[in-house]
């Protein structure tokens, strides 16, 4: 299992997960995106975790920012961030 | 996957009989030619399989919870849940709506709807994880608050990612608002739905999905997603939703939107105002910006209470109806004590507003001397007592003394009291209201002709709200509504706007979206439109649906919602009125100072409504006619039936 990142601006919304799944399936299915949104509710924070392998049911991040187009304005810095330490993704390589 | 599955849906509904045990599905299939999905379908099973007799809490009633076409998939605002059932207020339809995460879910899982009925001899839980069905017992939840019950399920499911809709004691001792709390926060507020839930011993609804959801045309799909969602980003109400939520709109509504002390006026004092604003409320307590599934918006936040009474609150989800319900209404200057009200309706599973409507009645009744210190358990119902509301929360949750008294909703709880104080029970058709009904003048129409029985999210226009504070969004409303003024506190032509609204609210509803990605206060050029659901619904269906079908379908589900209310509530024109008090008192303060509601003018209004909608303008009843181009025949059989129709 990676690591989940702690984010500061996240809001849980979990559309990189739909918008991940529909890159790699065409369908909207966030149980084998790349990325997943941890959402500790009660706290009021949430993380990211970004599989770079197939695993449980999971498919490998290929770094193409897809799911950064469906994220809410505010947050699509940390979220690209987050791919370039993470993925092969690179902000402005598409 | 099946060969006449039509895409978008998951393809089945749920049916599950508390009573027996019984589990089942059948294909939604069944009802996708004539209906949309969510409130739609929703209402078409309710209809078919509640009769007259049935009341809100007996085993028979059913509660249907619905999602859409639409929802999980990436079309902003696409995570909501459309729940129907006999409505505890007016014993007409009652639906509700709820945010967060169980809608995707529930279609992740493979379900379009969930159909209840019967109730269970011990308290269970319902529990999906995809094609796995359960009742589990929920004894050791009962009694529970909403809070617990979601930790508890996870914990004894080991899995932090299920979706729980759950009830809290109010839901399970029959509190008329009690209502159903999707995880910590989210609420399906109106309509009781919680005391539904709770009389057939269903403590919740746990659901896990590890499926997919399916368009027809994914490349089209994901453009027409990607447009709407880059126009909610460019939205007006944008900016302040995502940094603070609809406590963003408190300052441009005061005077507006903000009922002060009981609907005694409609503004509220400066010093009110900058305590219950962003100014305090947001800037002291928020600490994050939350949001639910697949929305840009995130127009939900995160609020801690570090110090003081009330240090250690911790809570998701306020809104600007607690600040009006409970801040505005009850004249409460203390924004710690409103993030506090706003945690214990959660997790004691209570509406804000219709739990506010007993409370603050009681709160005036009291000013006036109608109630005393013996009525009231010995609490002084004084404005501004934020430590008595907070203990009547709790009275009213489990229904202890005076509290069982309110637990009836204002109106029901004037009934017992007298003395004069139904006149200061401010409900439509019976629930108690958020919204004032004299002016804006549209949107107090919309809000009175509700066949849920008030709300505003159903058929209040926000163009009416918004009227003469812009000449630009004036002039585009004007246009889009085919009227001559927007002025609020004119009556001309309001039906229009009461229609327009009612049409988009209806497809949000059955689709599902939010209402704040769709048109309602902001505008046409960025926010969706009944033609852009149109193209959106018709690349993931894989139908062709126009703007016209949509229409047609906003308008039989609004039919069959009246149709419904005169069968089963014997509903009326008269249900269709304000309350007297809105007529007789002028506003006292604020931008319509002065302005006093007109009962000839008001009657004027519904004449022409009812005589668009192809209704009988004196009586309101539907016409045969009407009901014939909807493709109602049976509905007008049963009306037929009753001689609750009229010919033509």
């Amino acid at each position: 299992m990676p690591d989940i990142i702690e984010t500061v601006k996240c809001v849980g919304c979990r559309s990189c997960e739909v918008a991940c799944s529909f890159h790699h399936k065409k369908l909207f299915w966030p149980a084998i995106s790349s990325i997943e949104v941890k959402r500790w509710e009660k706290a009021g924070r949430f993380g990211i975790v970004v599989h770079t392998q197939d695993e449980k049911g999971r498919i490998a991040c290929d770094g193409c920012g897809f799911c950064i187009d469906f994220c809410t304005n505010e947050v699509r810095d940390e979220l690209a961030a987050i791919l370039e330490k993470e993925t092969s993704y690179r902000k402005g390589a598409k | 996957m099946s060969a006449e599955r039509v895409f978008g849906y998951a393809g089945k509904i749920l049916r599950v009989d508390l009573s027996t045990g019984s589990i089942s599905t059948e294909p939604t299939e069944k009802y996708t030619k004539k209906w949309l999905g969510g409130r739609g379908i929703n209402m078409q099973i309710l209809y078919d399989e509640l009769k007259p007799w049935m009341t809100p809490y007996e085993p028979a009633n059913r509660m249907v919870l619905g999602s859409g076409p639409l929802t999980g998939t990436l079309a902003p605002g696409s995570c909501r849940l459309d729940i129907a059932s006999k409505n505890p207020f007016s014993n007409g339809v009652g639906t509700s709506n709820v945010g967060g995460f169980f809608a995707p879910e529930l279609k992740y899982a493979g379900y379009d709807h969930i159909v209840l009925k019967g109730k269970a001899k011990k308290p269970v839980y319902l529990w999906i994880h995809d094609d796995h069905v359960e009742l589990r017992d929920a004894r050791a939840l009962w009694g529970c608050s909403t809070w617990d019950a979601y930790d508890l399920i996870r914990e004894q499911m080991g899995d932090e990612d299920i979706q729980v809709l759950s009830i809290g004691p109010a839901g399970e001792n029959l509190v008329r608002s009690a209502c159903l709390i999707a995880n910590r926060s989210r609420a399906a507020g109106k309509c009781g739905m919680g005391g539904i839930m709770g009389s057939k011993n269903l403590k919740a609804i746990a659901v896990r999905g590890t499926g997919y959801v399916e368009v027809a045309n994914p490349d089209g799909f994901v453009e027409l997603a990607r447009k709407a969602w880059q126009g909610v980003e460019r939205s007006g109400c944008k900016p302040g939703m995502s940094s603070i939520g609809t406590v963003a709109f408190v300052p441009g509504c005061k005077g507006l939107l903000t009922t002060y002390k009981n609907f005694q006026d409609l503004d509220i004092p400066d010093e009110l105002l900058k305590e219950l604003g962003p100014e305090t409320l947001g800037a002291r307590y928020q600490q994050r910006q939350m949001g639910c599934m697949l929305c840009p918006l995130h127009c939900s936040n995160f609020h801690k209470i570090d110090e003081g009474p009330y240090a250690g609150v911790a809570t998701e989800g306020y809104e600007m109806n607690t600040t009006v319900d409970f801040g505005t209404n009850i004249a409460l200057y203390s924004a710690a004590a409103m993030i506090k009200i706003h945690a214990l309706c959660s997790e004691l599973g209570m509406d804000v507003d219709a739990t506010s409507g007993p409370i603050s009645w009681a709160f005036d009744c009291y000013e006036r001397g109608i109630l005393n210190r013996e009525d009231t358990d010995g609490l002084e119902l004084k404005w501004g007592n934020h430590d008595a509301v907070c203990e009547l929360l709790q009275k009213i949750a489990y229904r202890i003394g005076f509290g069982d008294i309110l637990a009836e909703g204002a109106k029901r709880a004037a009934d017992i009291i007298g003395r004069g104080s139904e006149y200061y029970a401010m409900h439509q058709k019976g629930q108690d209201l958020y919204e004032d009904l004299r002016v804006p003048v549209a949107w107090a129409l919309g809000t009175a002709l509700s066949t849920r029985a008030g709300g505003h999210t159903t058929s209040s226009p926000g163009a009416d709200v918004l009227g003469g504070l812009d000449p630009e969004a004036d002039a585009m409303w004007k246009k889009i509504l085919d009227v001559k003024t927007v002025d609020p506190m004119a009556y001309e032509d309001k039906a229009k706007f009461v229609i327009f609204q009612e049409r988009q609210d209806q497809i949000m509803n059955s689709t599902i979206l939010c209402l704040y990605v769709g048109v309602w206060f902001g505008s046409p050029a960025n926010l969706m439109t009944l033609n852009d659901i149109a193209e959106v619904c018709s690349v993931a269906t894989g139908r062709k649906i126009t703007e016209g079908d949509l229409i047609q379908i906003a308008d039989r589900t609004l039919n069959l919602e009246k149709a419904f209310n005169v069968l089963h509530a014997n509903l009326g024109r008269a249900d269709d009125l304000p309350q007297d008090r809105f007529f007789d008192e002028s506003i006292k303060s604020g931008p319509f100072a002065g302005f006093q509601l007109s009962r000839e003018k008001f009657n004027g209004m519904l004449d022409e409504y009812y005589a668009l909608r192809g209704w009988d303008p004196e009586t309101g009843l539907q016409t045969k006619e009407c009901l014939s181009k909807l493709d109602l025949v049976d509905v007008a059989k049963d009306l037929e039936r009753v001689g609750k129709i009229v010919s033509g």
